[in-house]
């Protein structure tokens, strides 16, 4: 071994040998989430919400973050705010809503009123306390921080974090190439979906960047791609629409010759480091993509539009930018746990866990505004052909996940490490990250253990 | 509204079809099931917590299946590969309240509720909402043009997916 990473001893590597582990011990006990708790969830950025959730002044919702219960509100004067969800006297709970408009928020429990801004408004028994009681350092408390970069809120239970734009480091561009889909700006449409897994929160993150469970735990979403891209094709072909360029026999590799060549020469897949334990990977597309690529798949109506919308982006953000935003996937993971996949659709996700063996996540989708009825419609419709609880690729996922969980149980018998080695190589720093290798998660794990042992 | 609808379509053909649907998926006979169904179907099944109203067109949704999507999933569902349901889950599948609500250029309506439970592994999950159906007659058959779920519930906890047809 020449380097144990943090105490206690979680995280192990060994360039020599080629090895790179985790102890199964992370995902299964509660002094480790507790750990986590203290260390990460206390000191990071957190993915709150999208400025698009509070469409006007008054626009609330209530929302769960790191087993916090807050207000998200815009207030009557256009500011956005994130309250706890409790009562300055004695703790109740504010707004019992999931959403909706209001000037000010009332405890039910003692009657006590707070404005939209969180100042102290009404407290019904004032009469009973000293003159000038009533004032706003009664008001709603404020989250520590609270900072947005481009239209995504993030909060800090930290108050001397650094500022959200250090933390995000190179995954803004990530997030530049999301919002710039847009002429406008990019909302978040209605049916948000949470559910729970039972699993700890670590691994759907580190599934996120897991290259090796694609093939086998999904060889049932490309047989049903297969059969999708056979057909349209067909469909595409009686109409006179040409297919060729995305032959159904291509490789991704040809595909790059009709498409992608001009930008990226001979290489097909990347993946990125993005600093403070981000990373994210892109590969081309070889489905449709709501964001201005058509595709067999698809009725052949709608490609003149997506064209269309590839052209204004060309004229916009460029030629390269445009292809690298339209024709390619993308799958960024911003540390601690958020994730963003942007292919059938644009997945945000969000995955906290209150006990080590279960997580509660949080998902939603994000469109251009300006987006026409018949591609929103495409959109929607497309998001499901991989995505969600009853999708053709999460369910199993989470299976994959869950039986992991399952696994663990007992591993403090035998000291249960996983492997996370391939690409260790003595020449490369732990976090080198390819496309093709488990660097990818050892982006994640490092930063992790770093954040513990600190 | 009126309490009994004129309809082409009996309730007690109705109720036929749909316990029939309910007893081919809990015995998974995917195939037979997929014969109750038109070539114009569509199948839907909301993000929970939606309102009944909401619309595949604006809102995402957990379900939203034409013939040929729905096809790709009985396919999908019958191999070993479908690993969320791989060994299958066993379910219970009830409906009840049923009536026929209405009839116009669509088909007939059938309104009702559903409780489906899935046993796997150890664990059971309830699903429960309200369904509605259209029905049409074609030639001596009543099949199902329409079915739509709304889940009564805010979110998928504990349930955590919906890998099985309701």
């Amino acid at each position: 071994m020449d380097q144990y990473i943090g105490t206690p001893l979680e995280v192990r590597s060994d360039k020599d040998a080629g090895t790179f582990q985790v102890s199964r011990r992370v995902f299964t006990e509660q002094n480790i989430l507790d750990l986590e708790n203290e260390k990460i969830f206390q000191r990071c950025w957190l993915y709150f919400g999208h400025d698009s959730e509070l469409p006007e002044p008054a626009s609330f919702l209530t929302r769960t973050v790191a087993g916090r219960d807050f207000i998200f509100n815009r207030d009557t004067r256009g500011n956005v705010n994130v309250f706890y969800n409790l009562c300055a006297h004695r703790g109740g709970r504010v707004c019992r809503e999931k959403t909706g408009k209001a000037n000010v928020f009332q405890c039910f429990y003692h009657g006590w009123v707070f404005g939209s801004d969180g100042g102290l408004r009404v407290i019904p028994q004032e009469g009973a306390y000293p003159e000038g009681y009533k004032n706003d350092s009664r008001g709603l408390v404020r989250v520590p921080r609270l900072e947005q970069y481009r239209g995504f809120w993030f909060i800090c239970l930290d108050a001397n974090a650094m500022s959200l734009s250090d933390y995000l480091a190179g995954a803004k561009e990530y997030i530049d190439n999301i919002v710039d889909q847009s002429e406008i700006a990019m909302a978040i449409l209605p049916g948000g979906q949470n559910f729970q897994v039972d699993a700890n929160w670590k691994l759907w993150h580190e599934n996120g960047m897991d290259p090796f469970h694609v093939h086998s735990v999904h060889s049932t979403y490309f047989e049903y791609s297969a059969d999708a891209t056979k057909v349209g094709t067909e469909r595409a072909n009686a109409q006179g629409v040409s297919t060729a360029e995305f032959d159904t026999k291509a490789s991704a590799e040809v595909m790059m010759k009709g498409r992608y060549n001009a930008l990226m020469q001979t290489k097909t897949k990347f993946a990125f480091d993005l600093g403070n334990g981000h990373m994210a990977y892109d590969y081309p597309s070889t489905h449709g993509r709501p964001f201005a690529q058509w595709h067999p798949t698809w009725d052949p109506k709608y490609k003149a539009e997506l064209d269309n919308v590839f052209e204004k982006t060309v004229a916009r953000v460029g030629f390269e930018r445009a292809k690298k935003m339209a024709h390619f996937d993308h799958h960024i993971l911003i540390f601690p746990n958020l994730a963003i996949v942007d292919n059938h659709g644009i997945m945000i996700r969000t995955y906290f866990s209150k006990i080590p063996n279960e997580m509660l996540v949080q998902s939603w989708t994000i469109a251009p505004q300006e987006e026409s009825t018949e591609i929103r419609k495409l959109r929607l419709f497309s998001y499901m052909d991989f995505l969600g609880p009853a999708g053709f690729g999460t369910p199993d996922d989470v299976e994959a996940i869950e039986a992991a969980q399952r696994g663990y149980k007992g591993a403090e018998d035998y000291g249960g490490w996983n492997d996370i080695s391939a690409g260790v190589s003595p020449k490369d720093p732990m976090n080198f990250v390819k496309h093709g290798d488990e660097g990818r998660m050892r982006v994640f794990w490092t930063k992790w253990q770093e954040y513990l042992a600190s | 509204m009126m309490l009994a609808p004129r309809s082409d379509i009996a309730i007690e053909e109705a109720e036929r079809l749909i316990y029939l649907e309910g007893e081919l998926l809990d015995h998974w006979r995917l195939d037979d099931w997929l014969k109750l169904y038109t070539d114009d179907m569509t199948y839907l099944v909301p993000t929970p917590g939606m309102p009944m109203d909401c619309s595949p067109d604006t809102s995402l949704f957990l379900i939203n299946d034409d013939r040929f999507r729905m096809e790709s999933r009985v396919k999908r569902l019958k191999k070993k590969t479908a690993h969320s349901e791989y060994p299958h889950s066993t379910t219970v599948h009830m409906f009840s309240n049923l009536r026929v609500a209405g009839q116009d250029g669509e088909g007939t309506h059938v309104h009702g509720v559903f409780h489906v439970s899935r046993y796997r592994d150890g664990i059971t999950d309830i699903f429960m909402g309200r369904v509605r159906y259209r029905l049409v007659k074609q030639g001596d058959d009543v099949l199902i043009r329409y079915k739509r779920c709304d889940l009564g519930v805010d979110e998928l906890v504990p349930q955590g997916r919906l890998t099985i047809i309701l």
